[in-house]
């Protein structure tokens, strides 16, 4: 169901702004809209929360073109921290989605000057190389980047999706280890560096697929996109390898896998997933050619 | 029927266990009655609250829900925008630009510009070029 962010209560209002902030998602449009419709209403009873929420939709207002918007944060927040180098840093990133990449990029280089060891101003120049289209330049400046700030996953992921722009999937892979590694208990990572292997493909790519899809699903057992996984890679092993005993036991897990998925969508109703009768349907017939090899 | 005996087990420890609290109560008003010193609690009564109190840590492990796998994800309901979503290298060139009126008004005023430098050099008409610094338009021709 979706909603209707102009219509929500204040307190809710706030809670989703908050959430949204510290989980990361872009929802430039909803937080626009949150910001206009209801906090704005009464911005002083945010209290301290205020000049945060304001920086949120400050960059959600550059995001969704609304020049206008982010220049009204920046110049309230301007008159609260008259020297501060985060709101310095909110109007480079203005001057940036206006197209003003070479004066953003002096006060990022000033700003790196000032403070060498904040790194989101280092992130930010990475952002206007990758802005203009400098694929391989903003790969260069990320390595470089991360020579200093060796444990930034956010720094590997985006480097592991360049490099996956640039259709190098064993790099990609790398830099998604180095995130695994980072934060091992991270199910999303382990998902899509199998999805990379699994892409890879080759007998051993196909296994470490399965290895990391199996491990994801012990950490997390309601990863569905992982049981598909492991369904694939066991399903591939069974078709392609030369070991009998192994295309055996393949087989048999692949088998499992299908009876893993079919209860989970067994248990939901088709009002909330109108598509899961012709997936249960899919999935039998899928057994039954697996379970007759 | 496995839970059952564990239940069992777990009703028979703690009343045993209730029972050892009991027996040492009654052990220091009997020692108080005979006015001896008080030592240490009889072997038996030690023995049987050690085995109640294992007897019954053993059986409420197996009622309580069923054990999990000690390494989990801190966030299972993250999804992939949450989770593969790189907010500090965020990029403002997105199709709201295309749909924005400011914006389309910002390009027209450099192609005009850039015209007008095309057809005479040097002599820029006042405020679009101090809008858009002589810099900026060698960057928008990339």
């Amino acid at each position: 169901m979706e909603t209707d962010w102009t219509q929500i209560s204040y307190d809710d209002a706030r809670q989703t702004l908050k959430k949204w902030r510290e989980c990361g998602v872009r929802r430039s449009e909803e937080v626009v809209e949150i910001w206009e419709h209801v906090v704005s209403r009464s911005p002083s009873s945010l209290g301290d929360e205020l000049w945060v929420v304001l920086e949120q939709v400050c960059i959600a207002g550059l995001d969704t073109a609304r020049v206008d918007l982010a220049q009204d944060c920046i110049d309230q927040l301007h008159v609260q921290f008259p020297k501060s180098n985060r709101v310095l840093k909110l109007k480079a990133m203005q001057l940036e989605a206006t197209e003003h990449y070479q004066k953003a990029q002096e006060i990022y280089e000033r700003l790196v000057e000032e403070d060498p060891n904040n790194n989101s101003f280092r992130k930010r120049k990475v952002a206007i190389l990758l802005a203009q289209g400098k694929r391989l330049e903003a790969i260069r400046a990320i390595n470089e980047y991360l020579k200093i700030f060796l444990n930034d996953p956010e720094a590997w992921l985006q480097l592991s999706e360049l490099f996956l722009l640039e259709n190098d999937v064993a790099k990609a892979a790398h830099c998604l280890e180095e995130c695994v590694l980072i934060s091992p208990l991270n199910s999303m990572y382990l998902r899509r560096l199998g999805d990379l292997r699994y892409t890879q493909g080759g007998a051993e790519n196909v296994e470490l697929a399965r290895a990391y899809y199996e491990r994801a699903v012990k950490i997390n057992p309601t990863d569905l996109r992982s049981q598909y996984g492991i369904l694939l890679s066991n399903n591939l092993i069974a078709t392609t390898s030369k070991n009998a005993s192994e295309k055996k036991k393949a087989g048999v897990a692949a088998v499992e896998a299908i009876d893993n998925l079919v209860n989970r969508y067994q248990k939901i109703s088709t009002k909330k997933n109108p598509e899961s009768d012709g997936i249960l349907n899919c999935l039998e017939a899928m057994k039954t050619t697996i379970g007759s090899k | 029927m496995a839970s059952t005996i564990y239940r069992l087990i777990t009703i028979v420890s703690l009343l045993s266990l209730l029972h050892c609290a009991y027996s040492a109560a009654q052990h220091r008003f009997y020692l108080r009655l005979t006015e001896q010193p008080f030592v240490n609690l009889p072997a038996d009564v030690v023995a049987q609250t050690v085995i109640s109190l294992i007897a019954l840590i053993y059986g409420t492990s197996f009622l309580a829900n069923p054990f999990l796998y000690i390494k989990q994800d801190q966030h299972p309901e993250r999804t992939c925008d949450e989770a593969l979503n790189c907010p500090s290298f965020i990029t403002f060139d997105n199709r709201t630009k295309a749909m924005s009126p400011e914006f389309s008004m910002l390009r027209a005023l450099k192609q005009q510009q850039r015209s007008q430098e095309n057809v005479s050099r040097g002599t820029h008409s006042g405020r679009v070029s101090e809008a858009v610094a002589p810099s900026e338009t060698v960057d928008s021709h990339e």
